[in-house]
């Protein structure tokens, strides 16, 4: 059973999406506070991790770096986020996340989620 | 008789404290309920949306469990499922608007005179783009209070991008914050907007706080095909203001370099200058450093410094080593590279040692 872990600040949005994945039959965590990711990441392990860029505390970007210059740069990241810009766009590219903007289709979301989880982590992984 | 009126001053104080300190304990009485029955509502429609996203109920059974003393907080409970979802998600949404007498109740809102009601009102009705609601835009395109302009326009825009001209219009007629405003907006509806203020851009005819509003959120969007207007602009316009976007623009899609970026780093403008030897540096053209060499040696500081992180980006170390090395070069040419240099981590004080070896 894949696992996958959503961080949002809106813990509304968040857990609708986390049950819209359960039903499928993904274990879902969902987290509102980033503090304790790199805790959690230790302690348990993750196949994906949906999040968004608007974070309190902290910019999601700056967060993103954080995992891939950790031990968990393998991690496969999928950004849904509001800010839709091309710099965020750019730079969620170069840290090998895939992106998809708000507002999204949850059907949509479904199908993106399933194919990431499909692909092969060896490739396109940069460690 | 005085000592009379003193009780009497002191009986009044008194009860004026008691009635203050009861009024005080019933504000937070009715704070604290509104915000358990609010966390009561959210919960029930937290399970009610589960239940409607999972198909087990249709929109009018969420509908009528909600009573009309809850539509505020359904009002605020759906808002940010409005602005995250689309497609079918997003349907469901606005029927359980409709069926629980949400929209009814916030199109007499939208007509209250207290503007921020009326502005939340607004907001909420374009986001779910309710035809009712669209003699109250237009008239709020030209209301003088913020609160209500602001949700009117982005509640036009997104009702149909035709209306995109009349909202740069509504805009053009503003005097604050229009740029700041704009960008705002549009960055809130989506690059739908960019082919359409594309089109509007090429026409010509709007005035140069426009054009600048529209270059900006073209680059925000990263909307390639507007590099030829980015270029015309760069080449011919006249518009200092309108000439450092354009440049900014072109250098935030790390276009690649142009005659035009050339012509720009000798302009007398430092402003225009330092946007073209920024431009020069993320367009990745490595044989076109020795225009920001060139710069090195410019009059201001800013110009000095991007052309110095441009060479950083397009030259390999030794070239730069070779101009912090040569005697004839300008000393504060020499200074902002090693300055930079420093700062990327390439301490200056090993490349004396380094050639002293």
């Amino acid at each position: 059973m894949q696992r996958i872990l959503i961080i949002d600040d809106n813990i509304y949005f968040a857990r609708l999406v986390a049950s819209q994945l359960s039903r499928l039959g993904y274990t879902v965590r969902v987290m509102v506070e980033n503090e304790e990711l790199q805790d959690l990441l230790r302690l348990e392990h993750f196949d994906l991790l949906i999040m968004e860029l608007l974070l309190q505390g902290q910019d999601g970007l700056s967060l993103l770096r954080q995992i891939r210059c950790s031990l968990f740069s393998f991690l496969r990241v999928l950004v849904v986020t509001q800010r839709t810009g091309y710099v965020e766009q750019l730079r969620v590219a170069e840290y090998d996340a895939d992106f998809f903007s708000k507002p999204i289709d949850i059907n949509q979301l479904i199908e993106t989620v399933q194919l990431i989880l499909a692909r092969d982590l060896s490739a396109g992984i940069c460690v | 008789m005085t000592l009379f009126a003193l009780r009497f001053v002191v009986f009044g104080v008194l009860i004026l404290t008691g009635l203050i300190f009861l009024s005080i304990l019933r504000l937070r009485y009715i704070a604290k309920e509104d915000t358990r029955q609010r966390k009561k509502s959210f919960m029930k429609m937290e399970s009610l949306i589960l239940s409607l996203f999972d198909d087990q109920i249709l929109a009018y059974q969420w509908a009528v469990r909600i009573s009309s003393r809850q539509l505020g907080y359904l009002q605020e409970f759906l808002l940010p499922y409005l602005e995250s979802f689309e497609g079918e998600s997003f349907e469901k949404l606005v029927a359980v608007a409709h069926s629980s007498g949400l929209v009814k109740h916030l199109l007499q809102e939208g007509r209250s005179s207290e503007a921020w009601k009326q502005a939340q009102a607004v907001y909420f009705l374009g986001l779910i783009r309710e035809p009712q609601v669209l003699p109250l835009l237009e008239r709020g395109l030209s209301s003088g209070n913020m609160f209500w302009f602001y949700p009117s326009v982005i509640a036009l825009a997104r009702d149909d991008l035709q209306n995109l001209p009349r909202v740069l219009e509504a805009l053009r007629n503003r005097s604050d914050w229009t740029e700041h405003l704009g960008i705002s907006i549009f960055a809130e509806m989506g690059e739908d907007v960019c082919p359409v203020l594309l089109a509007t851009f090429s026409k010509g005819e709007l005035s140069p706080k426009i054009e600048r509003l529209i270059l900006a959120v073209l680059a925000h969007f990263g909307y390639l095909k507007a590099e030829s207007a980015f270029k015309e602009v760069i080449l011919h316009s006249t518009e200092r203001e309108l000439k450092i976007r354009a440049l900014r623009a072109w250098s935030q899609l790390k276009l690649g370099f142009f005659e035009g970026i050339a012509l720009a780093m000798k302009d007398a403008d430092w402003e225009i200058r330092v946007a073209a030897v920024t431009a020069l540096g993320s367009s990745g053209a490595v044989d076109q450093a020795h225009f920001a060499q060139g710069l090195l040696r410019d009059s201001d500081w800013w110009v000095r410094l991007r052309a110095a992180q441009t060479m950083l980006k397009l030259c390999i170390r030794e070239e730069l080593y070779t101009i912090l090395d040569n005697p004839r070069e300008d000393r504060y040419a020499q200074d902002m590279l090693r300055y930079v240099l420093t700062k990327e981590g390439g301490a200056t004080c090993v490349i004396p040692n380094f050639h002293l070896l």
